[in-house]
């Protein structure tokens, strides 16, 4: 073989050789901040541990005893039943709220008049701590599942209605354009250039709408009839358990970041192009 | 392969076009037959209303004053015959190559098997064979603009309407896009009206050169580019009658702009 043949060889075997570095290199980059990550965990599992164990016990427990407690709490106590409830209490109201909001966000979005007419009552209430609206609520719906449903969905409605106005304001007029002179009809038009362009701005009301759900839920379950999850809060609260309590935070923190990865895999599954570096 | 003068017919027709916004009026008064099968350029400085013009000769501006017939008739919106080419591509960013390709088709209500056979000749004669699943945001500004003269080609145009659609790539990428698309149109010969501000441009691409001139747009003068086909970008340069021609529209051009020479 001369040269000139060998040449394709050599070049081939170099870029796998540069692959190969560049796939270490990133393996390397991962491996260092999953270590990053490892080391603050121990660091703050270890200052947890270390300060509950050398303070009153009504004032912080320990990390395993907070395991303890979560255990017992869920095995023989109250808890499993509790977050059941709680659970579908918030996504009853996550539901209720989602539909209501983005039907809301999509009306007035797409239409003036019903803007005109009903965005400043949608402003209005949600520049208002809904907290304040409880009473209210609880003395129209009473203080049963149907005012923590209410409370729950008015929690979720607002972040979501924002979000989904905001993303049909924001379609692309120039994409508008482009489907029309392709002579696109007004059901195309909301198939093909509408629902893709707002999807992305769904998908972020509704992990705002998450994070305000699990509020509203707390809320909910404290101020109206005590029950599920707030009742377990509340209870422990009083009587000082404070084990309890932080196992109850525990737990809402694990659902918290189970929703958010829930709602984060719909947003790959639903707009894939979707990149939230760039916002399109 | 020119079409003798009494065998040409008009294509498209703007008749005595005005059009203001606001106060400030766009087009004055525009009249330009389009003949089968013919190759016109827009030719004019920013303002002087050929992007307007574009678009209303696809139906998507009404203008003030004035109408536009295709094949004879009326337009009153986007007809079916026509297809746009935009500057900013106009891709849908969740859409792949494939499916924004497809999208007229899919309007038009084609059957699947038929779109899929278009979408696939049309992607090839563009050279994107291989990026049909890739989203637009992954290409480069040329390959979108590719997508977007596939996209406009699929459903096989009668009046392919381009507006400044190699404005947004790079030079070197805008010269390879120039001759791939005369390559593309001496084969079909679709009717072209195609918008741009570059006199090298219009020369190397067009059958006629519509010069616009400013506040308010209006048709100034019309060339005929004396250049035979097949043309390549290079061909052309190098023709006789280019740097002639290239002299006498940019005079022009400065004249039409309100600029003593």
């Amino acid at each position: 073989m001369d040269v000139q043949e060998r040449l394709p060889d050599a070049r081939a075997a170099l870029r796998e050789r540069v692959k190969q570095r560049r796939r270490q290199a990133e393996r390397r980059t991962r491996n260092r901040y999953l270590l990053i990550r490892a080391l603050s965990f121990i660091v703050v599992l270890g200052a947890w541990q270390i300060y509950g164990a050398s303070t009153l016990e009504i004032i912080f427990t320990p990390f395993t005893a907070v395991i303890a407690h979560l255990y017992e709490l869920l095995v023989s106590g109250p808890l499993a039943g509790a977050i059941l409830y709680s659970v579908s209490m918030f996504l009853g109201g996550l539901v209720i709220g989602s539909i209501i909001g983005i039907t809301l966000g999509v009306a007035m979005g797409r239409f003036a008049v019903f803007e005109a007419a009903v965005g400043m009552y949608v402003y209005a209430i949600y520049s208002t701590p809904l907290v304040a609206l409880i009473p209210l609520i609880s003395l129209w719906f009473g203080f049963g599942v149907q005012a923590q449903l209410i409370i729950i969905s008015m929690f979720v409605l607002f972040p979501v209605t924002i979000a989904v106005y905001n993303g049909v304001r924001s379609v692309d007029p120039s994409l508008v354009e482009v489907a029309r002179s392709f002579r696109a009809n007004e059901m195309a038009m909301w198939r093909h250039v509408i629902i893709p362009s707002v999807v992305p701005y769904i998908v972020t009301g509704l992990s705002q709408g998450v994070a305000m759900g699990l509020v509203g839920m707390f809320i909910s379950e404290i101020y109206t009839a005590l029950s599920g999850m707030g009742q377990i809060l509340a209870f422990s609260a009083n009587a000082y358990k404070t084990a309890d309590m932080l196992a109850v935070l525990l737990t809402v923190m694990i659902l918290g970041g189970f929703f958010r990865t829930v709602i984060e895999e719909l947003r790959k599954r639903l707009a894939p192009w979707f990149n939230k570096d760039t916002g399109r | 392969m020119t079409v003798p003068t009494q065998a040409r017919r008009a294509k498209a027709t703007a008749s005595n076009i005005s059009k203001w916004y606001g106060d400030l009026e766009v087009l004055h008064d525009v009249s330009l037959e389009i003949f089968q099968h013919e190759f016109v350029c827009l030719l004019g400085p920013s303002g002087c209303g050929k992007t307007t013009l574009l678009r209303i000769l696809d139906g998507l501006i009404v203008p003030d004053e004035g109408t536009v017939q295709l094949d004879d008739k009326v337009i009153t919106g986007p007809p079916r015959q026509a297809a746009v080419v935009f500057q900013q591509f106009g891709l849908f960013p969740w859409k792949t190559v494939s499916q924004n390709v497809a999208f007229p088709l899919v309007l038009a209500g084609v059957p699947q098997t038929q779109i899929n056979e278009k979408v696939q000749w049309a992607v090839e004669l563009v050279g994107l064979k291989g990026f049909e699943a890739a989203f637009p945001d992954n290409l480069s500004g040329g390959m979108r603009q590719r997508v977007g003269i596939a996209r406009a080609l699929a459903l096989g145009p009668e009046l392919l309407l381009m507006d400044e659609p190699f404005a947004s790539v790079d030079a070197y990428t805008r010269e390879l896009l120039q001759g791939e698309l005369l390559s593309i149109w001496e084969r079909f010969r679709q009717t072209v009206v195609f918008v741009t501000h570059s006199i090298d441009e219009a020369i190397t691409l067009a059958d006629r050169i519509v010069v616009m001139k400013t506040k308010p747009g209006e048709v100034y003068h019309v060339f005929d580019v004396p250049i035979d086909r097949p043309r390549t970008v290079d061909t052309v340069r190098k023709h006789p009658a280019y740097e002639p021609l290239r002299e006498t529209i940019w005079q022009d051009m400065l004249k039409g702009s309100g600029r003593d020479v």
